[in-house]
């Protein structure tokens, strides 16, 4: 994800970690493409780290990891946003990007 | 008055909770993943999700009410874990983090729980970011 590994990570992620992931994505999300859901959420999430976690089931834990993966960079979240978003739902997300929490 | 913010416990965590902003704004969605630390009394928010229906600044006070209800309203410290890019990059170039997306929220929470905050911490992690602020409560 990044060039430097946190190091701050350690035993506080060496949790199972879908429980917390299923609270927070709903069904239909974790259904969709890792790309689909970055494109719909990217602009609401102020922190994720949820990609960081242990995880039990191998598709939930590939399927956060890519989330994460594609929030780390700018160029990653604005491909998958011109890949599912139709034009007036990419410019209406431009428009409240930078909004505050 | 009802609470903003519906609580869910992780089975497996006592201290692991999703604090449910869907119920502040029906249909809106939202919500934070918070880990407590009792031993450092920190409030980790490892992920946050607006409610897509509420105005701007609404989302410290709806982490503030769950806090509350999960009797840890009185923390020393908030952080926000690997925090969003114009965070981060405003943390990269010296801020010490108020002013930004999450130092925001973060003040926000602390307002709506009565806190003062007496520093602002921003810690570089590997390549990512985590912003604590330290609280004192009256």
């Amino acid at each position: 994800m990044t060039a430097d590994s946190p190091v701050l990570v350690g035993e506080r992620f060496n949790e199972e970690g879908s429980w917390i992931l299923r609270q927070f994505v709903a069904l239909e999300d974790l259904r969709r493409p890792p790309e689909e859901y970055v494109a719909k959420h990217a602009h609401l999430l102020g922190n994720f780290s949820f990609h960081l976690y242990r995880y039990d089931e191998p598709e939930l834990g590939d399927w956060v990891r890519r989330v994460g993966q594609l929030l780390s960079t700018d160029a990653d979240v604005e491909r998958c946003r011109e890949l599912y978003l139709p034009p007036a739902e990419l410019a209406e997300i431009r428009l409240r990007e930078a909004g505050e929490f | 008055m009802s609470n903003l913010t519906t609580i869910r416990r992780s089975p497996s965590n006592p201290y692991r909770l999703f604090l449910d902003f869907d119920s502040a704004s029906p249909g809106g969605l939202g919500g934070a993943g918070i880990l407590y630390d009792p031993s450092r009394d920190v409030i980790s928010i490892d992920a946050v999700h607006k409610n897509i229906n509420l105005p701007t600044r609404s989302t410290g006070a709806l982490i503030a009410d769950g806090l509350t209800q999960a009797g840890v309203s009185k923390p020393a410290i908030l952080e926000g874990f690997n925090v969003e890019k114009s965070t981060a990059a405003a943390l990269g170039s010296g801020s010490d983090g108020r002013g930004t997306l999450i130092g925001n929220m973060l003040a926000d929470t602390a307002k709506a729980l009565g806190a003062t905050i007496t520093l602002w911490e921003p810690i570089r992690d590997g390549g990512i970011w985590h912003l604590r602020i330290h609280l004192s409560h009256p």
